[in-house]
């Protein structure tokens, strides 16, 4: 597949289609994101690592993507972009951050095993799948059918548990690529102290989460991140399957969509048919 | 906070509080729970009164006091009594706060020590609270004297005299050539049979000639920005193509124009031409060209109305164009329509000739419409039986489920206007009900008892031409369940009137959008208060008149009209208003304009600026319900005097006993 | 395990123009109902952000009520309908947190039903009471 991506990529640049390609490259052991001007450094292309392409780089408090539509606006840009990359780009442009114009998604397929690893229901591109072929996706937590028998004391014992663990490090955040705010509620003194441990329970997490509540694009980088290996999404998959339930809503399928905690406009419509007396 | 320089006042309503509370236990308490804090702590027999307020006046100098917090009654009540106080005390009206120990604790609770406790709860989350106050500045809002009235019928046409007679400028818009609306078409109105058109023209013509209102015919509302007392209104002024400086409206060219088309104010039952005025009494009375028939705009050629015009009027190269106004305030009189015949095929209107709407029969029996005030079928025969049926689309759940209000008593007028002229005639209403509450309207009713004209209490369900015996041979029948006898008849007739419901404007729903106010499940405006407040809408400065707001009659909708003159020239009185204080807004640099919020608010005071990449809020739009700010994911947005952190705060403190 | 003598603490938030007002009357007629709910005044429903919930019950509250103008009435237009949707999420997310999600109730009070905002209150603290301390108060937790 890799090679047979890097053959598109480098058509895109030489005919000039494009002026540069987003993509994870290799410098000396590391992975990191790269911008491909040049056809000729397209050798350096890998897609079989997963990386947190749009992930908003805290210092920069911005991600790649926007960065760049940002400095050089009018550039024609490809991002070569797996399934979750693809998602949290729809997500993005939804809440004003990165542009579809002048972009081309270059879609591929993860397999199952990436699929696994990432405990991804989706793992390829909705829209712009071109490399690769649909695997299936895992639907379900790996703790989800333990963690959904609970009783609530044992939920609330369970977390408790969980949270006790936590450092405070703000992996969660950092890593996830639909968090993008400028300043962040987890740090506001009223939710948390600076500097003190155990973190507030549940305040700490429960703003992330609501937060994402119909915007989790469920990539699962926050628990790849998380050092204490606390599994959040558990956290959020019930409020994924009611966004689901409620809105018919997916978070990261479609750039069109609405998100349902943004408008009342379903509401609008229904007050025509609303009983007023 | 260490700078904070609290006055603590709790107040015993002589009894109302202190019958329950021990006040003296609470004042203490606060004292104790931040003594650093609270420099003054004290419990008042009642702290609105005069030495009451005077007390916080006097401690403020004296103790230096940077805060205040008075534990009493419901801040609804005394809120503003208190915050007078604290400003005449010298510090900013804002550093207050209010606990609510009456209403909410010494009224309704049972045991004394439960009542304390909870009234020092509410103390300490005040104190909490209060800290986290910021001085805030009052704003007012200067109004424009100049009004825009949209909707050229009664209800506009009434408010338009009103306050231009009131001396104010007026813009009045209308979207036909000519004001008048649907009163205009009428021939009688009832209850007492005066000619609609006499009481109407002498209004329409002061309107024309008045020096104060700028009558804008054949032009539409487009847009409005602003707010109350500033708003900014562009107006589509379609082309007329008669320059209406020049014309003297003497008519020879509309008699030269060869072009026919059909005449909508007489519900098309005559011709009129492609150069028209709507009817002969129109304001202004000045033609316009319809450039969809006139044969110049088809093909280039004819020009007959510019041979003939003598001062030369006639302007074919006139384009549309926008025109802005600003305006202090609005009103929307954009009136009703009725519903479309066709929509009820069980009634056989365009199958059956001699089907009628109400509209139809009011020009056939009217002296200047097409049949010079003849009744007769559209063979132009006269009808020896007529039907007319009441309800039709109105108190039906298939189509409006309201009652119109109007219809029975215009139905009981046509069977006098019928019977006066051909005695003859058998005349049959078909009714649900007689609704006749009007003055003067059960009299009527009474009246036409004795006038020999059959009432029918059903429905009908059908009219059909399909005859089932000689006497139905070539005659309308009106199946029909007669509810006093209980059988179902058959009548036949030679005409049928449906007293078709009256229904919103189609447009009625993007007027909405455009004024920023709201439509009903049924299309009509809604009101901001169905009973306090029958013709604001909850857009400050834009009020409603007349049928737009529902189904009403002709001395409603004037009273309506009246009402919201009333309204505009009260706002104009004052000169300005204040605005809202406790209103939201953005932390440009905390916003990452993720555009949340935008979506979210009622008044569309927020803008997503696109350049910035931000979203900001416009404070004289805004409201102050804090949508926007329960959503930002940022923290980025806020509201006055309910700021997260001050709410924060007062969790903490309520929590804190 | 409701212990016997547990008096919750109830916060609820209420909006000025409907639910503070349906209070007021409660006091203007002077309707009994237990002392347990602590009232926090903010201009509409739609200003409560769900993290106040969460907050409340950290700090200690054993219940949260929103009170709202009824669908339709809010004076604000819209604002309990953004309320309505926050409330259906903080639910799924209490419950997902172990948090028994009739804790946290949101009741349409309107300004003229006094006796109904009685009502609610003395029914929610009757539930409270049955449900126990939060678990999330500090040394409940195991």
């Amino acid at each position: 597949m890799i090679s047979e991506i890097k053959k598109y990529c480098r058509e895109l640049l030489d005919s000039k289609k494009v002026d540069a390609i987003i993509g994870v490259s290799e410098e000396e052991g590391q992975w990191m994101p790269f911008l491909f001007t040049e056809s000729s450094q397209l050798d350096k292309l890998f897609v079989d690592k997963k990386y947190p392409l749009m992930t908003t780089s805290k210092p920069m408090k911005e991600n790649i993507l926007s960065y760049i539509q940002r400095k050089h606006p009018g550039m024609k840009l490809a991002i070569v972009a797996r399934g979750c990359d693809e998602r949290a780009i729809f997500e993005l442009v939804k809440r004003g951050q990165v542009k579809l114009e002048n972009l081309e998604i270059i879609g591929y397929a993860c397999d199952r095993r990436q699929a696994e690893t990432c405990t991804c229901p989706t793992p390829h591109p909705t829209k712009n799948l071109k490399f690769g072929e649909k695997a299936e996706g895992v639907k379900e937590h790996k703790l989800a059918a333990e963690f959904d028998k609970m009783s609530l004391e044992e939920k609330s014992r369970f977390w408790h548990k969980q949270f006790s663990k936590c450092i405070k490090c703000y992996g969660c955040r950092n890593a996830c690529p639909v968090c993008f705010c400028k300043t962040c509620l987890m740090e506001a003194h009223f939710y948390t102290q600076p500097g003190e441990l155990p973190v507030e329970y549940p305040t700490f997490h429960f703003v992330q989460r609501y937060h994402h509540a119909a915007q989790c694009i469920e990539c699962g980088e926050c628990e790849l991140a998380c050092p204490m290996d606390i599994p959040l999404r558990l956290m959020s998959q019930p409020l994924l399957r009611q966004t689901k339930e409620l809105y018919d809503y997916v978070p990261g399928m479609d750039p069109e969509q609405e998100c349902p905690l943004f408008t009342i406009k379903q509401e609008r419509a229904e007050e025509a048919s609303d009983e007023l007396f | 906070m260490s700078n904070c320089r609290i006055g603590v006042y709790v107040c015993h309503c002589g009894s109302n509080i202190a019958g329950k509370v021990r006040v003296d236990e609470v004042a203490r308490y606060a004292k104790d729970y931040a003594p650093d804090e609270v420099v003054i702590s004290r419990e008042y027999k009642y702290m609105c009164s005069d030495p009451g307020q005077d007390l916080i006046k006097k401690d403020i100098k004296e103790f230096n006091l940077n805060r205040i917090v008075v534990a009493s009654c419901s801040p609804l009540m005394h809120e503003k009594t208190f915050r007078n106080a604290t400003a005449d005390g010298g510090i900013n009206p804002f550093f207050f706060q209010m606990a609510n120990i009456r209403e909410h604790v010494s009224w309704v609770t049972e045991d004394e020590n439960a009542a304390t406790e909870k009234a020092k709860a509410l103390l300490i989350a005040a104190i909490h609270r209060v800290m986290h106050h910021e001085a805030l500045e009052k704003r007012t809002v200067h109004i424009n004297p100049q009004v825009l009235i949209v909707g050229g019928g009664i209800a506009g046409i009434t408010a338009a005299l009103q306050i231009a007679d009131a001396g104010n400028k007026v813009f009045l818009v209308e979207k036909s050539p000519s004001i008048g609306g649907h009163m205009a078409q009428l021939d009688k109105t009832f209850p007492t049979l005066d000619c609609s058109a006499c009481i109407l023209t002498p209004k329409m013509t002061s309107v024309g000639q008045h020096p104060n209102i700028t009558l804008m015919t054949y032009s539409e509302v487009q847009e409005v920005n602003g707010y109350v007392g500033n708003f900014k209104v562009k107006v589509l002024r379609k082309a007329k193509s008669v320059d209406h400086e020049k014309c003297t409206g003497c008519g020879v060219c509309t008699q030269k124009c060869p072009m026919k088309a059909p005449n909508e104010f007489e519900l098309n039952m005559a011709p009129r031409k492609a150069i028209y005025t709507p009817f002969p009494q129109a304001v202004p009375n000045k033609p316009v060209i319809d450039k969809t028939i006139c044969t110049y705009y088809k093909n280039g050629r004819c020009k007959a109305c510019e041979k003939f015009c003598g001062p030369g009027a006639i302007l074919f190269d006139e384009q549309d164009r926008i025109e802005e106004i600003e305006v202090g305030s609005i009103i929307l009189a954009t009136g009703y329509d009725l519903k479309t015949a066709e929509s009820l095929p069980e009634y056989g209107f365009g199958r059956y000739p001699n089907v009628f709407t109400a509209f139809e029969f009011e020009r056939l029996v009217n002296s200047s419409g097409p049949t010079g005030g003849k009744i007769v079928t559209r063979e132009g025969k006269e009808p020896k039986s007529i039907g007319i049926l009441h309800c039709i689309g109105s108190r039906d759940k298939k189509y409006c489920e309201y009652c119109s209000r109007v219809c029975c008593m215009y139905a009981l007028k046509f069977s006098h206007l019928i019977k006066e002229k051909y005695h003859d005639c058998e005349v049959y209403q078909f009714y649900i009900d007689m609704r006749c509450f009007g003055k003067g309207y059960e009299e009527f009713y009474n009246r036409l008892l004795k006038e020999g004209v059959n009432f029918v209490r059903g429905k009908v369900a059908e009219i059909t031409d399909a005859a089932l015996e000689p006497s139905e041979e070539g005659k309308l029948i009106m199946r029909a369940e007669d509810t006093m006898i209980g059988t179902v008849r058959r009548i036949p007739v030679d005409m049928a009137i449906l007293c078709l419901a009256m229904v919103a404007k189609p447009e009625a729903k993007e007027l909405s959008h455009i004024f920023s106010c709201s439509v009903g499940k049924d299309g009509w405006f809604t009101e901001k208060h169905p009973k306090l407040a029958p013709v604001s809408t909850a857009s400050d400065g834009i009020f409603i008149a007349g049928a737009c707001q529902g189904p009403k009659d002709i001395p409603d909708t004037v009273a309506q009209a009246g009402a919201a003159a009333a309204e505009v020239l009260n706002l104009i009185q004052r000169g300005e208003v204040e605005a809202e204080v406790v209103t939201a807004d953005i932390e440009e640099d905390l916003c990452s304009g993720c555009r949340t919020c935008v979506e979210l608010c009622p008044y569309t005071a927020i803008t997503y600026n696109a350049e910035k990449k931000k979203s900001e809020i416009n404070g004289a739009l805004c409201k102050g319900c804090g949508t926007c700010v329960g959503a930002c994911p940022s923290g980025a947005a806020y509201q006055r005097n309910f700021r997260d952190e001050q709410i924060y705060a007062e969790i903490k403190g309520i929590l804190a006993v | 395990m409701s212990d016997k003598g547990f008096e919750p603490r109830i916060v609820a938030f209420l909006c000025n123009w409907c639910s503070y007002t349906g209070a007021d009357l409660a006091g203007t007629s002077r309707l009994k109902y237990p002392a347990n709910v602590r009232t926090i005044r903010v201009m509409c429903s739609g200003r409560i952000d769900p993290l106040f919930i969460i907050s409340a019950l950290q700090k200690g509250a054993d219940g949260v009520l929103i009170g709202g103008c009824h669908i339709g009435d809010c004076h604000y237009q819209k604002g309990n309908y953004s309320a309505r949707r926050r409330a259906a999420i903080t639910e799924t997310m209490l419950e997902s947190l172990g948090i028994d999600p009739r804790r946290f109730r949101l009741e349409w009070v309107s300004a003229s039903e006094g006796p109904k905002y009685a009502e609610v209150i003395t029914d929610f603290t009757r539930q409270i009471k049955e449900l126990g301390p939060n678990p999330l108060k500090k040394g409940a937790a195991k």
